[in-house]
């Protein structure tokens, strides 16, 4: 891994834990920087699932369109082939649960939801 | 009992037996959340495997769909994936189980099917060099 990749990441973590702690503070400028790291998840998110649905899609219509194409052709092997395919189609589609898992942890889990919503109302 | 159905009775054995290990193991050495989110992220990808499975079966099998049953079937495909979705938002969202164990037990079905692929391989080249 790269240098300046080490440190983006590692900035980006720094950013993310010292929003959430500083919270509790009261701070308001510290406020509005949580408010920007609530932003960037939010962001984050939709592109993730909307990547991880676009990947699961290509790579179903191409499964299917492989299987068709192989039965077609050759009708006697429709049922293995069709066997393996719900087998290549549960692996595709389960990546697209773990990210929509991972979304859904970004955004209950990694923020701390109630004490920015009470920071806000405040 | 054509190739699917003896290896759909075969995946269904092993994933429940894989889930009952793991959820077994889970309450004896971790905490409830996690348990209890293995156990429900197992159902639910139970759950959606065999109904990918029948969707698939009756959308692409021998017979093929008719014409009032695309509708139907891609119907009931869409709210699968709905339903799975919202069980998620509900399960974490609610912090009732934990995402790690959700997430471990998402993975029971592939990891079944990955360890049946590589039994399949063993097996394969183990024919093949006789």
């Amino acid at each position: 891994m790269s240098r300046k990749r080490l440190i983006g990441i590692f900035s980006a973590a720094l950013l993310l834990s010292s929003a959430t702690m500083a919270f509790a503070a009261g701070d308001p400028q510290v406020q509005s920087a949580g408010l920007w790291v609530f932003f960037g998840i939010a962001i984050a998110c939709g592109f993730g699932i909307g990547v991880a649905a676009l990947g699961t899609g290509l790579g179903m219509g191409n499964a299917i369109n492989g299987a068709l194409q192989g039965t077609a052709r050759n009708p006697e092997a429709g049922g293995k082939i069709m066997t393996t395919m719900i087998i290549g189609l549960a692996l595709i589609e389960s990546l697209c649960i773990y990210a929509l898992v991972i979304c859904f942890i970004l955004v209950f889990k990694i923020p701390d939801m109630g004490a920015l919503f009470q920071q806000i109302i405040k | 009992m054509n190739d699917w159905e003896k290896l759909s009775k075969r995946l269904r054995i092993v994933n429940w037996g894989l889930l009952l290990i793991l959820v077994a193991a889970s309450s004896l050495s971790m905490f409830p959340a996690f348990t209890a989110g293995l156990a429900a992220g197992g159902l639910l990808s139970i759950a959606n495997f065999s109904a990918l499975g029948r969707s698939v079966v009756s959308a692409f099998g021998i017979y093929g769909a008719d014409k009032a049953g695309k509708v139907s079937i891609i119907f009931k495909f869409y709210m699968r994936l709905a339903l799975v979705g919202i069980l998620i938002f509900i399960l974490v969202g609610t912090s009732l189980v934990n995402p790690i164990g959700l997430a471990i037990g998402l993975s029971i079905v592939v990891i079944n099917i990955i360890v049946l692929g590589i039994v399949r391989a063993c097996n394969f080249s183990s024919r093949e060099a006789i």
